[in-house]
């Protein structure tokens, strides 16, 4: 089967400024692959050269086998396209945009639309300018899945969103797999890559640090606690806890720092009173730096 | 009415274009209908134009024409600054927003994410343009017929006609202009400001030209003199002009398929 992307030494400069930097990547077709990275990390300039929308420095580029440039018509027939910063013609109808949208296709499956728009829950009679984002967001994913793409690429297609709109989207995109379809989706949070892809490379500074398994990832997953005691406890206690990568003072309780799976902590926290607890995901810059310097420990 | 690009475009336009049809209609027609003052009283409005200095008359009255007769008022009134201003505007805004505009706005990245050539896109938004300004030209012409008509003025239908169709082929150049500078940088503002800049340079070039030495070499870069001299009716249109606007014109296209083929498309 071949490859839905491969990408061979992309390197894109805008001027001196760093798009990206000799990347590598291929994409099996039928995953969900995460692309993460932090912001200006050279996501979207990838994902807009795989749609010939800008055009590599250097470099090889295919897409569903095809040239990247001279195919490029053929290649976005296939493809749906969710851009990150999404604009759609504030005057027109969600239907006027499906219809107009369908029509640059040649005509879609309108049975099929029917079944996403009522999947969605959307309302197709209101105007784009009167969208909230949320909608409008769901409007760009119709019409990205609106012809049965055998290749869906969504920029960061949640960011933004209330929870509940990101679970629904998680859910349309987990659907898609099931349907085949291979998906690219970029992120900055590891949770949303975590929860509904299969692989994830990690991008930073416009260069591949690496890909992995998200299985593989899952039980390390770095999450920072705050907890606040009863009485005062010392940060020694929890210092050789398996698990807790670092531990600090704070305020009237601890913070702890906990990489992979959290029972250790928990049962060690068990032995005193705990009144308050919050975990948060910490943000990727920090998973990046537990995850891989944990991993050049071990080797 | 969603067919593709095209269709999207003529229907984007529906309501503003009937604006803009109907404003220019009434504008013709009122300055027709206040020939008979001007003929009336042809003798003191003709001191009255010959007292202005030089260079103002040029600018907007037109050149050393009978500003009473007929075509002399029609050209002055009309013809020489006032339409092909309203033109201008016209057609310089909708080029830029054909490609530019659309860029800007942030929906051309998702429209050529379909199974759409630039060139076939860029052929579409160009052909909104060619459509729009000759509808507006249609009515700009319909109206001059109704209003000569009432007048008598009987400038000669055929002659009136050239007139138009050089409007048309004066509008639509700066509008590729527009549609070009548009579509080579993406900036919206750079296409409006660069065509006004040349449309304003040109017709002001053409206007003096007579009274500087300096200018006269110039005068026939200026588009405008290729638009009968911005007095189509009085100096009177010909062929080898009308097809040199449209020479200009098609070397414009062919300048903004090619960069727009070549650029990246921004954000
Ligand atoms: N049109 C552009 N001109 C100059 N620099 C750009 C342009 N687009 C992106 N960049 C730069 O390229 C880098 C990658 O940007 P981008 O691909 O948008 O990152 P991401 O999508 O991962 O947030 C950033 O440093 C950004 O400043
Ligand atoms: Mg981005």
């Amino acid at each position: 089967m071949t490859a839905a992307i491969v990408t061979e030494r992309l390197t894109k400069s805008y001027g001196k400024n760093r798009g990206v930097v000799d990347l590598d990547l291929e994409i099996a077709a039928g995953e969900v692959f995460g692309f993460l990275g932090p912001n200006g990390a050279g996501k979207t300039t990838t994902i807009r050269v795989l749609l010939d929308l800008i055009r590599p420095t250097s470099g090889r580029v295919t897409v569903l086998g095809l040239d990247s440039r001279r195919q490029s018509l053929a290649v976005r027939r296939r493809v749906g396209f969710l851009p990150g910063e999404l604009s759609l013609y504030s005057h027109l109808t969600g239907e006027e945009t499906l219809r107009f949208f369908a029509n640059l296709r040649g005509g879609v499956d309108w049975q099929y639309v029917g079944g996403l728009v009522e999947q969605l829950d959307f309302d197709l009679t209101k105007k784009v300018s009167d969208l909230s984002t949320g909608n409008k967001r769901k409007l760009g994913l119709i019409q990205a899945f609106m012809h049965r793409p055998e290749l869906l690429i969504l920029d960061e297609p949640t960011v933004g969103l209330d929870p509940l709109v990101q679970h629904e989207f998680h859910h349309f995109i987990a659907e898609a797999r099931d349907r085949g379809q291979t998906v690219f989706l970029s992120s900055h949070v590891l949770p949303e890559v975590q929860r509904v892809c299969d692989r994830v490379g990690f991008i930073r500074e416009g260069e591949m640090v690496a890909v992995e398994e998200v299985s593989a990832l899952t039980g390390r997953a770095v999450r920072e606690l705050d907890v606040v005691f009863a009485q005062p406890v010392s940060p020694d206690v929890f210092a050789h806890v398996p698990g807790v990568t670092a531990v600090s003072a704070n305020g009237g309780g601890l913070h702890l720092t906990v990489a992979g799976p959290l029972d250790a902590t928990v049962k060690k926290l068990a032995e005193f009173e705990v009144v308050t607890m919050t975990s948060r995901e910490p943000d990727l810059e920090d998973v990046f730096f537990h995850f891989y310097s944990g991993r050049d420990r071990a080797s | 009415m969603l067919r593709d690009a095209f269709f999207k475009g003529v229907r984007d336009l529906r309501r503003s274009f009937l604006y803009w049809a109907v404003g220019i209609a009434f504008m013709v027609i009122l300055f027709c209908l206040f020939y008979p003052t001007v003929r009336d009283s042809a003798a003191s409005v003709q001191k009255l134009i010959d007292s202005l200095p030089a260079a103002f008359k040029n600018v907007f009255i037109g050149q050393g024409v009978s500003f009473t007769s007929p075509k002399g008022y029609i050209d002055g009134r009309i013809l020489s600054f006032m339409s092909p201003l309203l033109f201008l505007v016209f057609a310089v805004g909708l080029g830029a927003r054909q490609i530019a505009g659309e860029e800007e706005a942030g929906t051309l990245s998702l429209l050529l994410s379909y199974p759409m050539s630039r060139r076939r896109l860029l052929a579409q938004k160009a052909a909104v343009l060619v459509v729009a300004i000759a509808a507006l030209t249609v009515a700009h012409f319909g109206a001059l017929v109704i209003g000569v008509t009432l007048e008598h003025m009987n400038p000669g239908y055929g002659a009136l006609l050239g007139a138009n169709v050089d409007l048309f082929l004066l509008a639509l150049s700066l509008g590729t202009l527009s549609l070009t500078v548009g579509a080579a940088t993406g900036r919206h503002g750079a296409a409006v400001g660069v065509s006004t800049i040349v449309a304003a340079a040109a017709y002001l070039v053409n206007a003096l030209a007579p009274l500087s030495h300096t200018l006269k070499p110039l005068q026939k870069l200026s588009l405008f003199y290729y638009y009968g001299g911005a007095q189509p009716l009085s100096i009177g249109v010909r062929p080898v002009y009308a097809g040199l606007l449209l020479a200009v014109t098609a070397v414009l296209a062919a300048v903004a398929f090619l960069a727009f083929e070549r650029r990246d498309v921004r954000v």
